[in-house]
């Protein structure tokens, strides 16, 4: 049984390897000074940390003696703060919309969770300017609720959530209808918590995926201050063409707090049917 | 007055959908439902088109224009690695739900310890002879074992789903470092690894090169001499695989794994099942509705990607070969500025993933709705 | 926890991070002057531009914004009206932009203020501020391309220097005498290219060649130019290996910027010589720089290195090469700043476009090493001759010498510049990867696409189809 064990952990320290080298790699040139980094080698000859520090506008840039023009701090906090919102409205209004597509009986259900599903199948870019002009209308355009209302309704959240729903056995409705719950309480009290591991995943798909949203920030922000990273990432194009170094350490110090937050939220991905419920 | 049980049911139904619904409408249905009128336009970010209604046009202009063939090709081309994708996912969280302690905790403590020092040392060793690179390698293979060996799965699964943290620019940055058919690391150990074992490798050209493994381009005469080998679109394919065997999938089942009622479990260990029949007959079949919606999720966001890579890496080519569908609508709408064509497009592009899925949907939601 | 009471918590968090948002706002202090936003790229010379302008102008206020560049997100901002006031973009894009209807055509004011593309611009380059015979711009920096060479590289093979005007026979030679795939003597761990930037653009321009007719028709495959820029594109890749494909100079390199890929593999001695602008001065300086600071802290002099590879950058300049029997001719390439059709402040706008066309900025253009100003009379001013080993004046001279023989080629109302770049880039791709298809092949299926661009350009716009129809009659539209 021992060597089993041993045998198990080191097929997944070899993938994980696999996985890690690339990122090795990011941290290797995170610290490379500009001329090394077409070099091909994980770790610079003379190690340059100042990058760190350069691009949180502590230290200013070797070549130019300038400080960076761009305010990477307020990025990370855009970032953080836009994609905390999206994902605590998006889980609510899935899990609300899955409750209904789930748990519910009502005519039409499947053909609207169908047109639900539909949407998906649209690639995003064409709606994309439609949606702009809306948010000109609204006079949404370089405004934080520009960036959070439109993300903070998924068809993928509803369907994801559904999913699970179906998946908790019907008993514990059937409890709590006898001792009276309304369906609000059935739904915040029973299903939610039960469903916990499907919310924590889609918090988490959510929150990351917001986090790295590229195409509709890129064209709702104007301003650097309302800029978030990945946006801001393109914006390091230095005078020598791209400072990929810079990029680098700004997605180091970008992943090490996901890293954090992904972390701790694994224990919440342990289903609550194996904590209690209800027996028999 | 009695509100019958039917209505009740619409009432709480549209009650709990409201927030979502609204959304909905506005964000999303309105918006397609403008391209789709859009698409039978002139609809255009030039000024001097008017805006006129053509009905069909566009489709028949798209349908009459033998490179969109080609670009569905290709986008079908990159749904090859998907279910690999999700076999490896699936493999990785069954794997990882397993119990992997050693034999108490002290054990785990002295074993990573233990491997720390070693790693350590040979750190240590190898700085000193100068090699930086194989130092770093090795200590990253020193905390990984640590890592992994004390904290057991929760550590391996945050190794596995870096790339999905570092998606974006700097992964795809990586990558064409990587795929540089001259000094990138690939090619590389490739050339290496035959020298070792004493073959002339010729390495593959990968984003440089139209060769693919079906060994053909469905194009016109001239241009449909593509040739067997590892080209563009695997690469693309391998990043991709990369990227998501230990993303989001892996975390959906693992999530979804740890749902499952350890009774079963317990019953069949009392019936004396194997690993593999309790896989077979527990796990998988347990799994079936997550399983039905990462392969539907997969199609769809398969068919709509290639994108972000095709604009960083290749531009689309070499010769349109990793143009995908949504890197074609990307370019007729934004670099063209012709956005009914664009709308046309993505509305085929949506007709073929709905048959798909409808496809998918048929045998896969019998086993899920009451 | 219960879920109400952790619902609560939770939206009492995002509240104080919502509360952090609202305060943490940028200070905008504009001291009561008009505010100007100019989108263009981070040239370390850009910040003492603007702080010229507005010391001249002191009710304005001139600020660079490099985060918003690119013609798609340009063209969006500004068609809703959230773009800047002023923005650059290159020459070649100008149709793009002028069709979308977010440029100002500012030809009388241009004429009134002094910054008219004809009177005041280099006779060469007229044309790459207007569209259809309107100026919509003027040229932040303008040039032709010249032939850079590494006098380290042509050391280390033991070649004499290029000299004067050579014929593109007599390159050849010369250039597979300094590449590593024709001479043997080259290190096989250190390979070198002959030559990088010269491409079927640049054979195509030495013939003078024209996409499109006089009257705006499409000249792709019967143009002789055209066929002859192809052969000569695939004959320096694949019979004399001079230089590498595209996919495999963008792969030998994944940095962007000004090329700057390609610029450093040149100041590294990759490659021999580089036909491109003499604002690569810009890579090449800072190259040079940490070559010397290289040296310096190694505590040695130039004179001591054995290898010529090694030593820091030395360059000349020569005009790129003639086909025989035709005279020179380079394309100009500028980059033109233009105003937003709807910025409120298009008018103060104009005295930018004016200050483009000034003696200061051309003699900060000038000692930024960019490319030449827009105003040829200005074109010496503020010239710095810089370390003797970069030989920049050798380079700017040779520049406008080139400007002599420059031109810029039509464009046609019919379909975009843009396109025909577009279609012929992916033929060129085509030809990269398997040089067995003939340029006949090629250029017929270029023209396939083009014209069925052209057809759905006309069916679109009404009043363009008029006018085809009156140029070329229907039977001309019927064969598209």
């Amino acid at each position: 049984m021992e060597i089993r064990t041993l045998l198990k952990h080191i097929g997944l320290i070899l993938i994980a390897i696999a996985m890690t080298i690339p990122f090795l790699w990011m941290l290797g040139t995170s610290i490379k000074p500009h001329q090394e980094v077409e070099e091909f080698s994980l770790v610079p000859r003379s190690p340059q940390p100042e990058n760190y520090a350069i691009v949180l506008r502590q230290k200013p840039e070797p070549f130019t003696g300038k400080f960076l023009d761009l305010d990477f701090p307020k990025w990370y906090f855009n970032s953080i703060f836009i994609a905390s919102w999206v994902t605590v409205l998006q889980v609510l209004t899935s899990s609300l919309a899955a409750y209904a597509f789930a748990r519910l009986q009502w005519p039409g259900r499947d053909k609207v969770f169908l047109l639900y599903l539909g949407t998906m199948m649209i690639p995003g870019m064409v709606t994309m300017l439609p949606n702009y002009q809306i948010m000109v209308g609204l006079q949404f355009v370089n405004t934080y609720q520009g960036l959070i209302i439109p993300a903070a309704f998924s068809a993928f959240g509803t369907f994801l959530l559904r999913q699970f729903m179906l998946g908790i056995p019907r008993s514990y409705d059937e409890a709590a209808e006898i001792d009276g719950a309304t369906h609000l309480q059935t739904f915040l009290d029973i299903i939610l918590p039960m469903a916990r591991p499907g919310l924590v995943a889609l918090s988490i798909f959510t929150f990351l995926g917001n986090f790295q949203s590229f195409f509709w920030p890129l064209v709702m922000v104007k301003d650097d201050a309302m800029r978030t990273i990945p946006v801001g990432l393109l914006s390091f194009q230095g005078q020598y063409g791209q400072q990929t170094e810079l990029i680098m350490a700004a997605t180091v110090m970008n992943v090490v707090p996901l890293i954090v937050l992904f972390v701790v939220m694994q224990k919440q991905l342990i289903s609550g049917i194996q904590l209690g419920g209800v027996k028999g | 007055m009695k509100i019958s049980v039917q209505q009740r049911n619409v009432f709480y139904a549209l009650l709990f959908l409201a927030p979502n619904l609204l959304g909905f409408l506005v964000f999303t249905f309105g918006p397609i439902v403008i391209s789709l009128i859009g698409s039978f336009t002139t609809w255009s970010l030039r000024p001097s088109v008017p805006l006129k209604f053509i009905g069909l046009q566009n489709y028949s202009d798209l349908f009459s224009d033998p490179n969109f063939y080609f670009y569905f090709y290709n986008t079908l081309y990159l749904l090859m690695g998907l279910p690999i994708s999700i076999a490896g996912a699936l493999f990785l969280a069954v794997f990882l739900s397993q119990k992997l302690e050693l034999r108490g905790p002290r054990a785990a403590v002295r074993l990573s310890l233990g491997s720390a020092v070693l790693t350590a040392v040979i750190v240590g060793a190898l700085f000193v002879t100068g090699s930086g690179s194989l130092a770093v390698v090795i200590l990253a293979l020193g905390v990984i074992t640590s890592i992994g060996i004390y904290f057991g799965s929760i550590g391996y699964r945050t190794f596995y789903y870096l790339p999905c943290f570092t998606a974006g620019a700097g992964t795809i940055l990586l990558w064409m470092q990587l795929y540089n058919p001259n000094f990138g690391l690939i090619n590389q150990v490739l050339i290496s690894f035959g020298e070792f074992c004493g073959w002339q490798i010729d390495p593959p050209g990968w984003l440089t090169s139209t060769k693919s493994l079906l060994g053909f381009l469905p194009l016109p005469e001239h241009f449909n001499n593509g040739g067997f080998g590892l080209g563009a679109r695997e690469a693309m394919m391998i990043m991709g695989i990369w990227g998501a065997v230990g993303g989001n999938t892996m975390v959906l089942y693992l999530a979804a794994i740890s749902s499952i009622s350890p009774e079963l479990y317990e019953a069949a260990d009392i019936d004396g099942a194997s690993g593999w029949q309790r896989f077979c007959h527990i796990t998988f079949p347990q799994l079936a509705p997550t399983t039905f919606f990462i392969v539907v999720m997969g199609i769809i966001g398969g068919l709509q990607g290639g994108f972000e890579q095709a604009r960083m890496m290749t531009n689309g080519g070499p010769a349109g070969t990793t143009t995908t569908l949504s890197y074609y609508i990307y370019t007729q709408g934004f670099e063209r500025l012709d956005l009914g064509y664009g709308a046309a497009v993505s509305w085929v592009l949506f007709i073929i993933i709905m048959v798909v899925t409808m496809i998918n949907w048929r045998y896969g939601n019998r086993a899920n709705t009451d | 926890m219960n879920t109400t009471k952790f619902l609560a918590v939770l939206f009492g968090c995002l509240l104080l991070l919502s509360g952090i948002a609202a305060i943490w706002r940028p200070n905008r202090d504009l001291h009561g002057k008009t505010p100007l936003v100019w989108c263009s790229d981070n040239n370390p010379a850009r910040s003492l531009q603007i702080a010229a302008f507005n010391e001249q102008h002191p009710d304005l206020l001139l600020q660079l914004d490099y985060g918003n560049t690119g013609v798609q997100k340009i063209i969006l901002q500004s068609s809703s009206g959230v773009g800047p006031d002023i923005f650059d973009y290159g020459d070649e894009d100008m149709g793009t932009f002028a069709e979308s209807g977010v440029l100002w055509d500012v030809t009388e004011a241009a004429a009134r203020m002094g910054f008219s593309a004809q009177k005041d611009g280099w006779p060469s380059g007229v044309n790459t501020v207007t569209y259809q015979g309107r100026q919509y711009g003027f040229p932040c920096n303008i040039g032709s391309s010249i032939l850079i060479y590494n006098k380290n590289v042509f050391d280390y093979f033991g070649v004499p220097y290029p000299k004067g005007l050579m014929t593109w026979e007599e390159f050849i030679v010369l250039a597979r005498q300094v590449n590593s795939a024709t001479n043997p003597k080259g290190d096989p761990k250190r390979h070198i290219y002959g030559v990088s930037g010269s491409s079927w653009r640049t054979f195509f321009s030495s013939l003078r060649g024209e996409y499109f007719t006089e009257n705006g028709q499409l000249n792709i495959s019967s143009s002789a130019e055209l066929r002859t820029a192809f052969e000569t594109h695939r004959e320096f890749i694949f019979t004399h290996r001079l230089m590498p494909t595209t996919v495999e100079s963008k792969a030998m390199s994944g940095q962007g910027g000004w090329g700057a890929g390609d610029l450093n593999q040149f100041a590294n001695g990759r490659y021999a010589m580089v036909m491109g602008g003499h604002w690569a001065l810009i890579s090449f300086g800072r190259a040079y720089q940490q070559q010397m600071e290289f040296l310096q802290s190694q505590g040695l002099k130039e004179e001591d290195i054995k290898n010529p590879l090694d030593r820091p950058l030395r360059i000349g300049a020569v005009l790129i090469p003639h086909f025989t029997n035709h005279p020179p001719a380079y394309r100009v390439n500028s980059r033109v700043a233009g105003i937003n059709l709807k910025s409120p402040h298009r008018e103060e706008a104009l005295q930018f476009l004016q200050y483009l066309a000034g003696p200061t900025y051309a003699k900060l253009l000038n000692a930024g090493t960019d490319w030449l100003p827009g105003n040829p009379q200005h074109a010496k001013l503020g010239a710095d001759p810089g370390p003797p080993a970069l030989a920049r004046p050798e380079l700017q001279k040779t520049t406008e010498e080139a400007m002599a023989y420059g031109y810029v080629p039509r464009g046609s109302p019919y379909i975009l510049s843009g396109d025909v770049s577009r279609v012929l880039l992916e033929q060129i791709s085509r030809m990269e990867s398997n040089p067995s298809i003939p340029v006949e092949a090629l250029l017929q299926a270029a023209t396939n696409d083009l014209k069925t661009l052209l057809r759905r350009n006309l069916e679109r716009n009404p009043t363009l189809k008029k006018l085809y129809l009156e140029n070329f009659g229907e039977a001309a539209f019927k064969n598209l």
